[in-house]
């Protein structure tokens, strides 16, 4: 055991509220998510805190509690007619190039792994073959599912033309 | 790399800086599992914490090391002047003059804090090549077995996805790890070559934890805990068993550390009661041209024994001095709390 669970905290809390961050895309929901895991994990600190890599762990932890929530509360998400004023405005005006806050609201409408994909890979820098092990998949499917998320993402600019041209059609 | 590859980078790295990070994380766990678990929790608490000190004597009973020792070796030999030492946990590298080492540049949103040691190139702008002993989590590739300074190790290279390269060393039996991430593969390959073993750093410290030997009998000696007259002051800090973050202080960091030494008020910190864990000590070595070394011994972290101790004097431990050798070191650190400011 190299550190105690609250000296590792102390020192790590940080990377994985900001993990749980990308993942959730919010910072209430990333509080409770890493404070729900480390509950776990304060019970579990004997082995844990043994392990080469607990932070590893930890992550995974809050991976697949995400997941777990994502399912969970998906039954609980109600549609709503408009959309709010947040979200909309991080959709650019047709013909401007995306910006970070623009992929940063499109990434909160993928799907919970296709987001995880994209978390683990380019925030994380893990390789497919580990991020297939983490998810349970398959080496393409994280692939493909990468593919899909960025190609979603890549029409994000022509999705805001037509959002633009449904509203002033309401109007 | 694509340009929406890029931009999902660039998402995420910017919206790291936004996160806020609550205060009293494990504090909370701890009383969500109390809830939860009820006094099944505290049992593990107790459990961990016992472990935790039974693996800590254990490890340092193993390993018995004369203070003395720290002084005993000459330093290696100076890096090129092209690239600079940066080492930890008792592995040592070298990496390019030009980049920093142990900056809040280098992923200053995924801080070291002591566990880790990091160098970068900082004028680099989005993706920094990046190096890191012990540092973020780095997948287990098999790689070609290699043997580093009598120990053996498994050394592997790999493309990311951004295109960036990423080596990686994995010692088999000690807890050390080494990567490097970075496009330039040449420079990756020579960085990895330049990874070795060994007892006393760069800077002049033992890697292993040293004993503190007995704690000074006095603690109203006459003399100044730090003699005047040093000509090098250098600074160990280390885990529970080896060392983490190590430096050789600037004249303006020699001159804080040294004031905040000799006016720390006599005698050790009264003890409190808590349950103890593992102590992490840091050691300030002080060099002179015409006597013996002068090693403070400073314990700052558990319930008992903590304070400053070089052998004839005891002192307290205080945030100023904690303030100051951390500076020095480039590195964080928490405290028990009840610690005199001065």
């Amino acid at each position: 055991v190299e550190l105690g669970f609250d000296e590792y905290v102390a020192l790590r809390g940080a990377v994985l509220v900001r993990f749980a961050v990308m993942l959730c895309g919010d910072q209430h929901r990333a509080e409770d998510l890493t404070q729900a895991v480390l509950a776990r994990a304060c019970t579990a600190w004997f082995r844990i805190g043994r392990m080469a890599q607990p932070e590893a762990y930890i992550k995974r932890m809050i991976l697949r509690e995400w997941l777990t929530w994502r399912r969970r509360r998906s039954s609980g998400e109600v549609p709503m007619a408009d959309l709010p004023a947040s979200v909309g405005n991080t959709i650019p005006a047709p013909g401007e190039p995306l910006t970070t806050t623009a992929v940063w609201g499109a990434l909160a409408k993928l799907p919970a792994r296709q987001r995880a994909v994209l978390v683990l890979r380019y925030y994380e820098d893990l390789p497919d073959e580990r991020i297939a092990a983490l998810l349970g998949c398959a080496v393409g499917t994280v692939r493909s599912s990468a593919s899909r998320s960025l190609a979603t993402l890549r029409n994000a600019e022509h999705s805001a033309e037509v959002v633009a041209g449904e509203r002033s059609g309401h109007e | 790399m694509s340009d929406i590859e890029e931009l999902v980078r660039r998402t995420f790295a910017a919206r790291e800086e936004d996160v806020l990070i609550p205060y009293g994380l494990a504090q909370t766990a701890r009383r969500q599992a109390k809830r939860r678990r009820g006094r099944f929790a505290i049992l593990g608490s107790v459990v961990a914490f016992a472990a935790a000190i039974t693996v800590g004597v254990a490890v340092n009973a193993d390993r018995p090391v004369s203070p003395d020792e720290t002084v005993a070796h000459p330093a290696p030999t100076p890096a090129d002047g092209d690239w600079q030492w940066m080492s930890s946990a008792g592995a040592e590298l070298r990496v390019p003059a030009s980049w920093v080492v142990d900056d809040g540049k280098c992923s200053p949103d995924r801080f070291s804090f002591g566990v880790a040691r990091r160098a970068c190139d900082a004028t680099v702008r989005g993706a920094r090549p990046l190096v890191e002993i012990n540092g973020s989590e780095v997948p287990k590739q098999a790689g070609q077995s290699v043997t580093i300074d009598g120990q053996s190790a498994h050394r592997a290279t790999m493309t990311l996805p951004g295109g960036r390269s990423q080596g990686i060393i994995r010692f088999d039996k000690l807890p050390i790890t080494v990567s490097a991430t970075l496009t330039d593969t040449v420079l990756l390959e020579r960085i990895l070559d330049s990874v070795t073993l060994s007892a006393i750093d760069h800077v002049g410290c033992q890697t292993r934890v040293p004993s503190a030997g007995r704690p000074a009998a006095s603690t109203t000696a006459t003399e100044q805990m730090i003699p005047p007259g040093a000509t090098e002051i250098i600074a160990c800090s280390y885990s529970l068993w080896n060392i983490q973050a190590s430096a050789r202080l600037d004249q303006r960091q020699t001159a804080g550390l040294v004031a905040a030494l000799n006016s720390a008020p006599a005698g050790p910190n009264p003890d409190r009661k808590c349950l103890e864990g593992p102590a992490y000590p840091i050691a300030v070595i002080a060099r002179y041209p015409d006597r013996p070394p002068v090693t403070v011994h400073i314990r700052f972290w558990g319930c008992t024994g903590r304070g400053l101790d070089n052998g004839t004097r005891v002192s307290h431990a205080t945030r100023k001095v904690l303030g100051e050798v951390l500076g020095g070191l480039r590195a964080g650190g928490a405290y028990g709390g009840d610690l005199p400011a001065k």
